[in-house]
């Protein structure tokens, strides 16, 4: 007789059900643990068909192994399974944990289906008002909703008030107006729910919010992935004012530019963080737009936090060995932390770096922005944050590294293949560095085609087509960019901007000034307003639009740098303090020199304004301070010439005539050489 | 996201009127004042259009200064 390999188990062995089902519960945990998701999909099926049907305990067990699918990357499985469950259940009658598990499987359901890219159905899932009743889907994956009633108003509530949000009522600034009334309402809902229920089930609650905070992020990403940025806006705020934890929802509202900078301070101000999170919302407030507006400072902090260890490493002093030792000693002493301590430790983090290079990077600091983000992808290579990413690609452009971008560029290829879009984007910004117009098109193209929901590359893209004069393709690269970027100015400023070009001043005034609404702190707004001005002969109030784009950029270097630089009442830049200044400082006022390089066509115009004034003294000053901030550019040699010239100056206006000349041949200098030279001769004589 | 530089008004043709203008209203200002040509020549130095006196023969080959 051929024994068997297994020894037979005897008929009246009895196993205790709880004992079986807590040991396989450990078995799942221990494979999620160690990432044996296939251990873990084979233990779950076996704890789900150990309980019967429709039980509390199948419910979860549903849930677990449905998880571990999730985990698995079985998406379409995970979903099928938890919407075929739901379908046959009968909802209505349940208990409130029971509630929370079916709440956390719908969540689970639309995890999957946002990895499955089905928007639409995720939508479907997660929509409990959803009258649809038609369930014969061939996958059957659509919910019936009228089975999905949960009758507890504790986890339905607030859902749904999207349908209470009255679309043409409340624009983009009332949306924040719309949730203080809502919350209003709902904070007397919950006082009286407190005292009925008296501070019952707080975990439960607390886990209910956590959830409907996630609920409300997908329905969000939802939204933003079938292009409705409105409706992605109004569930990642809702998402974020649920649980301000939700850092995911903050990222998305901030990284894709979908709030403007006051909508942002408004949106901060309303998360109630406990006192534990300062810390958090100084990070959260960190990672708002990068204006210099005096009544929002929050994000100075790390910023001088940064600017104080630039200095200490550049001065090789003792000042920071002592205070790393007191911190140190401080934490030996205890485990508490003063908020300074925390920032110490954090300021390293690469996501906070990033924020302070994107920081600098607004402020024109392209050299510093740089070698923080560099610092960054050299200590870790394949950190794949976008705007650390961004960042860096954009200093290298504005920094004109050719050869760096190229050899970034084809690192960034090479450490992100599958998501490659941004990579693109950084060569297309190679070839528009070295002026290949077929090559920058080509690869412009090709990274708004790999990813057409990226505001900035439309911005590119617009910028390309710009100084190729090409004005129509502009303009439809900038309007895909405004719709994309919501909460940002520069899309609208660059319109308006473009609309100059074509002399249509009434409506670029119009975009100019949507634009400073956005953003009343960005230099080139006024620098734009100035040369509407200018043009229709407007030139005292040029003048005024001019020097307020200068006394900004002024303030935002004193801010940043705090060197005594500034204008003084003849337009000189005040840099006496130059000479006495250390290393460090040297190399801030190098930075210093090439932000302000940045506002000489301002400084220019300027000069223009009081030329056609016949100030001439004035626009000559002007003109030379132009010329010191971008040397030997013809169009400054001429200008000068230009306003000696008018002044009667003719030896001097033929002599910059001449240098114009030397370095650019054009027939405007020519023809005032000629003349100059003529009544030059007449006055020799 | 890469920075569009501000606009930059550059001159062009146009602006010679601007010269034409100034010298137009030097003329008419100064054919108003006296006959004194030093006075005018300082005051408006953009009227002054008569054509330089023609050189001789042995001025351009340098043979009299």
């Amino acid at each position: 007789m051929a024994t068997s390999i297994f020894e037979q188990s005897p008929p009246t062995l009895i196993f205790n059900s709880t004992t079986i089902e807590d040991q396989l519960k450990c078995k799942i945990d221990s494979s999620v643990l160690t990432h044996s998701y296939t251990s873990a999909i084979f233990f779950a099926d076996k704890l789900l068909n150990l309980v019967p049907l429709n039980s509390k305990k199948y419910i979860e067990n549903l849930y677990i192994l449905c998880n571990a699918l999730y985990c698995d990357k079985q998406y379409q499985r995970s979903s099928f399974l938890i919407q075929k469950y739901l379908n046959q259940r009968n909802l209505k009658h349940q208990g409130e944990d029971e509630a929370l598990i079916i709440l956390k499987l719908k969540y689970l359901s639309a995890k999957c289906k946002i990895e499955t890219n089905e928007f639409d159905q995720c939508l479907q899932i997660l929509d409990n008002n959803h009258n649809n009743t038609d369930n014969n889907n061939e996958d059957g994956s659509i919910i019936n909703n009228t089975n999905n009633n949960i009758n507890n108003s504790n986890i339905n509530d607030n859902l749904d008030d999207y349908d209470d949000y009255d679309e043409e009522n409340y624009t983009g600034k009332d949306l924040l107006k719309f949730y203080v009334n809502m919350n209003k309402s709902n904070t007397d809902n919950k006082n009286d729910e407190n005292i009925n229920n008296n501070n019952n089930n707080s975990k439960n609650n607390k886990e209910i919010l956590i959830i409907k905070s996630n609920i409300a992020l997908i329905k969000g990403k939802c939204f933003e992935n079938m292009d409705n940025l409105k409706k992605a806006k109004f569930w990642y705020i809702k998402a974020l004012l649920l649980d301000y934890n939700c850092y995911e929802a903050f990222e998305s509202l901030t990284k894709s530019h979908l709030l403007t900078f006051q909508e942002e301070i408004q949106l901060l101000k309303k998360l109630n963080f406990q006192a534990d999170d300062i810390w958090l919302k100084e990070i959260y407030a960190l990672s708002l737009k990068k204006y210099d507006n005096p009544n929002f400072t929050s994000h100075y902090n790390y910023i001088e936090l940064y600017d104080n260890s630039l200095n200490n490493n550049d001065n090789n002093n003792n000042n920071n060995n002592s205070t790393n030792t007191s911190t140190k000693t401080n934490n030996s002493n205890n485990s508490l932390l003063k908020i300074n301590d925390i920032r110490n430790k954090l300021i390293n983090c690469n996501d906070i770096l990033t924020m302070i290079s994107e920081y600098y990077f607004y402020k024109q600091q392209f050299q510093e922005s740089y070698s923080i983000t560099k610092k960054i992808l050299k200590e870790d290579k394949y950190y794949n944050n976008s705007t650390c990413i961004m960042v860096l690609i954009s200093s290298l452009f504005e920094l004109q590294l050719t050869n760096e971008l190229y050899y970034t560029c084809h690192q960034l290829i090479d450490s992100f293949s599958q998501n490659s879009s941004i990579s693109w984007y950084g060569i297309a910004c190679y070839y528009q560095l070295i002026q290949n117009s077929d090559l920058t098109q080509k690869f412009f193209t090709k990274a708004t085609t790999l990813n057409s929901r990226i505001g900035a590359f439309w911005l590119g893209f617009g910028h390309f087509f710009a100084t190729k004069g090409e004005h129509d393709q502009a303009m439809a690269a900038y309007r895909t960019s405004s719709r994309l970027l919501t909460g940002c100015h520069l899309p609208l400023l660059c319109i308006g901007m473009e609309l100059i070009r074509v002399h249509n001043l009434n409506l670029a005034s119009q975009y100019i000034l949507q634009a400073k609404d956005i953003c009343p702190y960005d230099p080139m707004t006024f620098n734009e307003l100035g040369i509407i001005e200018y043009k229709n002969s407007q030139f005292e109030e040029a003048i005024k639009l001019f020097e307020m784009a200068l006394e900004i950029s002024k303030i935002k270097n004193n801010n940043n740098n705090q060197l005594n630089y500034s204008f003084n009442s003849n337009g000189n830049i005040n840099n006496n303090n130059r000479f006495k200044l250390n290393n460090n400082e040297k190399k801030k006022s190098m930075v210093m020199m090439s932000y302000m390089e940045s506002w000489e066509p301002t400084v220019y115009n300027l000069a223009h304004c009081y030329r056609k004034l016949r100030r001439y003294d004035l626009a000559l000053h002007y003109y030379n301070m132009s010329l010191s901030l971008i040397p030997n550019n013809p169009s400054t040699f001429t200008a000068l010439g230009f306003c000696y010239h008018l002044q009667g100056s003719f030896d001097e206006a033929i002599d910059y005539y001449h240098q114009s000349l030397s370095i650019r041949d054009d027939t405007f200098t020519n023809v005032l050489l000629h003349k100059a030279l003529s009544l030059s001769i007449l006055n020799y004589d | 996201m890469i920075n569009r530089k501000p606009t930059r008004i550059e001159l062009n043709m146009e602006d010679i009127e601007e010269y034409e203008d100034l010298k137009k209203e030097q003329t008419e200002a100064a054919s108003k004042i006296s006959n004194n040509n030093q006075l005018k020549k300082e005051q408006f130095p953009l009227t002054n259009t008569s054509n330089p006196p023609k050189k001789t023969t042995a001025q351009i080959i340098g043979y009299e200064k």
